[in-house]
């Protein structure tokens, strides 16, 4: 009995994971999915462990490079951004020309166009050009190639593995969240993040395994560097109900500054990308010049910048002080990001949406000192409304700034906020910034945000209400031959039992009423039993159910006796015709 | 143009069956590396926290060096470059705080307060500081809460000696917003509290008298002598307080054996038993008198008051009419001094005593009214002032 239990075991598993058979009899084996799990903890724990690496390596470099304070001045804090922009375009230049574009975009890419291939020297590349830029002043952030870094390596345990095509594809996002999760030191938000920018899907399966990889690298990351969230994040009260309307004008403030930073970004790294290729050696350079130059103003602009936005939420800065250091972040990040430097677009924008949020609630209790309370709640809000924005990640914007504040009664605030700032930067461009991006860089990525907004058709658009004959399984073909004379119906529907249906053409069943009026309906041997579908199923999913049949049955989902309407294949192919999308 | 995004050149993905040996010895495999991979990181995490400590501690060095020179701003920034290296250290946060209040940044200084107590709200130093914070910012309700938070917190070190402090501390504070009775409340517990120390009690019964509580302040000082019978501050405030509350004989003793145990008056003192020497002429009130002495008291008083009283009846230029610049109520008591002058000489008074207590009265009287005109009385003159200060307290 056991015996047979194991073999059919066994059969369910695939080839490859049959060798996972237990080493002692009696002990169950490992299937695809279960093998699937333990590769996601691997890689979870050796991107977690890269993480740790990767984010001391930058802070050893910034110390090196830039000294141990805070604020570097003439000549390291110009000279040294310079001279990484230098050394980071000679090695994209001669050793990793991958490593030049968003890490967001390039794992985007190897689950849609490489087949989940990412080359470790991407991943070796972005450690040490991240490390050079970012530690050498460059306004950008390490948790985007903290998300490449972890792609890359589990695209490399995945090919080492020999995984299938269809495997390897979904090993990508797992080392993504994975990179992610340990980066930020939030799961929840890398998990969400992956889910929403890369996979696009909740399939159980996929979720289990970046859970646990988003997780297994969280654990990682804090075991090595601590529990301590990025920042340390102000108490928050709500001063009074009215203040929601100063979280809303962040909101508008929000959606607007982070136009005006796609907006810049993109027109002016398209421009770039077609200037000659020499030139490429240089805008790294002058970008370091331009950002050291900013940086002697305000140092705080210099590296990711975690250190201001810790101080924005502390009330540290006037909110002048705040709207002018958001300004020199856009302005040094624009040119970072846009002279391919390599890092990441989150820090900046976290960065950008602290002090923007600072500013606007420094600003308004300044106008109703009674109604808005501390700043530091803003900066905070500011963070996820600038995400919404700029990386049009709303869902992970919100949960992002509540697992890192760890404080639930934000969320009325950051809903309002991100919100408005979302659909604002949605109405108003066309795609997220990654997006962009990639599209910049020759790859047309499927935008994520256009799958969720993509109308969805459902049976109840397409169905004919009660345009069918139902008939019982007792019922006489006589009674029933009587009842398709009288009916206009094409379609003849048959109850079997609960839920249970079966279809016969109207022809079949005056011909064998001809035959033999006597039988039960039920009797009929052309018969075809037939899914049912519901009102409100997906079109796709009815489509699916069809297969060669004409047409389906469509009932109650209270009381499947109930014939709603009949789903006609032609009606379902005419809707597609009719209301196909627009080219491009 | 070569794009960023070119594909990458890989062996296609497996479609054949993976063979087991393979598969399973390349996940055993990384599951064995993982541990020397955490061996190495945890060697690689231990040396960059330990430069992170190192750097942490000469930027706290800098910035002590810069409060130093009187350059909290400088300081600040230091303690903050320190805080980026060791971001959740609360004993650097406090001190950033601290820096952060000595440059008047009280918002900044305020935010990092809040977070300290919002981690833990129990500790004393942090709503000690909080208190302050407060205080400048004139949030009187919020001050008091963060003292009482601060005295009734966990401090790390000399937690009774800090406790003390910072309720002397409320006491002044509640002490200068005018709320006398709180600030006594306070102090009085205090005082329940204080080790056989003679300078403590003697803080403590100044913040008293300073409160206007001389009988607990008196009560206090006396202690303060049991304890150390030669603590000189105490046997001088028990001299004021017994002053204060017009224990005349109490407050001499108290003075003179400051003055003795000083070795020599200083000019408070001196002033004080000047004064007392003064009344013992002049009060007339004093009991188990002699009605000749009360006489002679009550005569010499008003002597004295009436020269003092002399500078506010002394016609010029201006005012031709006799008078006629003072209110009703002074020109009032000008003439009934006027009128009584001719009866309080000491044989009158013997003869009728029933006159010593308002020809007494009417000396104490001018002397207020003196004291409002004519600028603060000295010698003789302070010491009628006082009484009549006194007589009016009684009442």
């Amino acid at each position: 009995m056991t015996r047979d239990r194991s073999a059919a075991t066994a059969e369910k598993a695939l080839p490859w994971a049959k060798g996972w058979r237990p080493a002692w009899p009696g002990l169950p084996s490992l299937e695809e999915d279960q093998v699937f799990l333990v590769i996601a903890i691997l890689i979870g724990t050796f991107a977690g462990l890269a993480v740790v690496w990767f984010r001391i390596s930058i802070e050893w470099a910034r110390v090196l490079l830039l000294g141990s304070s805070l604020y570097p001045g003439w000549p390291a804090g110009v000279l040294v951004p310079a001279l990484s922009g230098i050394v980071v375009a000679v090695l994209m230049a001669t050793v990793f020309p991958g490593i030049r574009t968003s890490g967001v975009a390039y794992t985007k890419a190897a689950v849609y166009v490489f087949d989940g291939q990412i080359p470790f020297s991407t991943v070796i590349g972005k450690f040490i050009g991240c490390t050079i830029s970012i530690g050498g002043g460059h306004s950008l952030g390490p948790e985007d190639p903290s998300l490449q870094i972890g792609a890359g390596l589990a695209s490399a345990l995945g090919r080492r593995l020999k995984l299938s095509r269809q495997r390897l594809r979904l090993l990508a996002p797992l080392g993504a969240a994975a990179g992610l999760a340990a980066a930020f030191n939030s799961p929840i938000t890398a998990v969400l993040f992956v889910i929403e920018e890369v996979l696009g899907t909740w399939s159980g399966a996929v979720l289990g395994a970046v859970v646990l990889s988003a997780v297994s690298s969280a654990v990682v990351s804090q075991i090595f560097l601590g529990h301590d969230p990025l920042f340390r994040v102000p108490a928050y009260t709500l001063t009074d109900p009215s203040e929601l309307l100063a979280y809303a004008a962040l909101g508008v403030v929000g959606g607007g500054v982070g136009l005006v930073f796609t907006k810049t970004v993109l027109p002016l790294r398209a421009r770039l990308i077609s200037a000659p290729a020499w030139s490429r050696f240089l805008q790294p350079a002058a970008a370091g010049v331009l950002v050291g130059a900013i940086g002697l103003l305000f140092p705080e602009v210099l590296g990711a910048g975690y250190h201001a936005i810790d101080s924005a939420m502390h009330d540290e800065y006037g909110w002048q002080a705040l709207a002018a250091l958001a300004a020199a972040k856009i302005v040094a990040t624009a040119m970072s990001f846009v002279s391919g430097t390599p890092g990441g677009m989150f820090a900046p924008t976290l960065f950008i949406g602290a002090m923007v949020g600072g500013a606007v609630g420094g600003a308004l209790r300044f106008i109703a000192p009674d109604v808005v309370g501390a700043t530091g709640p803003y900066a905070l809000v500011g963070m996820g409304t600038l995400f919404a924005a700029i990386l049009r990640a709303p869902l992970t914007s919100v949960f992002m700034i509540v697992e890192v504040s760890g404080n639930y009664s934000i969320v009325i605030p950051v809903l309002i906020s991100n919100t408005i700032a979302y659909v604002i930067a949605r109405r108003s461009s066309a795609g997220a910034l990654f997006d962009a991006v990639a599209a910049q860089d020759g790859l047309v990525l499927p935008s994520m945000e256009h799958q969720r907004e993509e109308p969805l058709w459902r049976v109840e658009d397409v169905m004919r209400p009660r345009a069918a004959l139902a008939l019982r399984a007792e019922q006489s073909l006589a009674s029933a031959a009587s009842l398709a004379e009288a009916s206009p119906d094409q379609h003849v529907f048959v109850r079997l039992g609960v839920g249970r249906w079966a279809a016969v053409s109207r022809a079949q069943l005056m011909d064998a009423h001809d035959r033999s009026p006597q039988l039960p309906v039920g009797g009929l041997t052309d018969l075809q039993p037939t899914p049912a579908v519901y009102p409100d199923q997906p079109l796709e999913s009815a489509l699916r159910a069809i297969g060669g049949r004409p047409a389906l049955p469509v009932v109650h989902r209270a009381d499947p006796h109930r014939l709603e309407g009949v789903l006609a294949l032609d009606d379902v192919l005419r809707k597609y015709q009719l209301e196909r999308p627009a080219p491009g | 143009m070569s794009l960023p995004l070119e594909p990458p050149r890989f062996e296609p993905p497996s479609t054949t069956t993976r063979t087991f040996p393979r598969f399973r010895t390349l996940v055993l495999l990384s599951i064995l590396a993982v541990v020397p991979a955490f061996a190495a990181t945890g060697v690689v995490v231990r040396l960059h926290r330990d430069q992170r400590q190192r750097l942490a501690s000469d930027w706290v060095r800098t910035a002590e060096e810069q409060l130093g020179a009187g350059r909290p701003l400088e300081a600040a920034e230091a303690y903050r470059t320190a805080l980026s290296y060791s971001r959740e250290n609360p004993v650097y946060q406090l001190r950033l705080a601290r820096a952060l209040v000595s440059a008047d940044r009280l918002p900044e200084a305020r935010a990092y307060l809040v977070n300290l107590a919002n981690r833990d709200p129990s500790q004393g130093a942090v709503n000690l500081e909080l208190a302050r914070v407060a205080a400048r910012q004139d949030e009187h309700q919020t001050a008091v809460q963060h003292y009482r938070r601060a005295i009734d917190g966990y401090w790390a070190d000399d937690a009774t000696g800090q406790r003390r402090s910072a309720r002397v501390e409320l006491s002044s504070f509640l002490l200068q917003h005018g709320d006398r009775a709180a600030a006594v409340a306070e102090l009085m517990a205090l005082a329940a509290d204080l080790p056989a120390d003679a300078a403590q009690y003697t803080r403590t019964a100044q913040e008293l008298a300073a409160a206007g509580a001389h009988i607990q302040a008196l009560e206090l000082f006396r202690r303060a002598l049991e304890i150390d019978t030669r603590y000189a501050p105490a046997m001088l405030g028990a001299g004021r307080s017994a002053f204060a509350v017009a224990d005349y004989p109490t407050a001499r003793r108290y003075l003179v054996r400051y003055e003795r145990t000083a070795d020599g008056a200083d000019e408070e003192s001196g002033a004080l038993l000047e004064t007392l020497e003064y009344l013992s002429q002049v009060n007339a009130r004093e009991p188990r008198l002699s009605i000749a002495e009360r006489a002679q008291r009550a005569s010499r008083a008003f002597e004295i008051a009436s020269k003092r009283f002399a500078c506010m009846t002394r016609p010029d230029e201006e005012h031709v009419r006799p008078y006629g610049y003072l209110s009703d109520a002074e020109a009032g008591l000008a003439r009934r001094m006027e009128a009584t002058g001719k009866n309080a000489n000491v044989r009158y008074l013997r003869r009728s005593p029933d006159d010593i207590d308002l020809v007494f009265e009417l000396a104490l009287e001018a002397a207020r009214a003196a004291a409002r005109r004519c600028g603060p009385p000295t010698g003789a003159d302070l010491a009628l002032l006082t009484l009549a200060q006194q007589t009016a307290d009684g009442r």
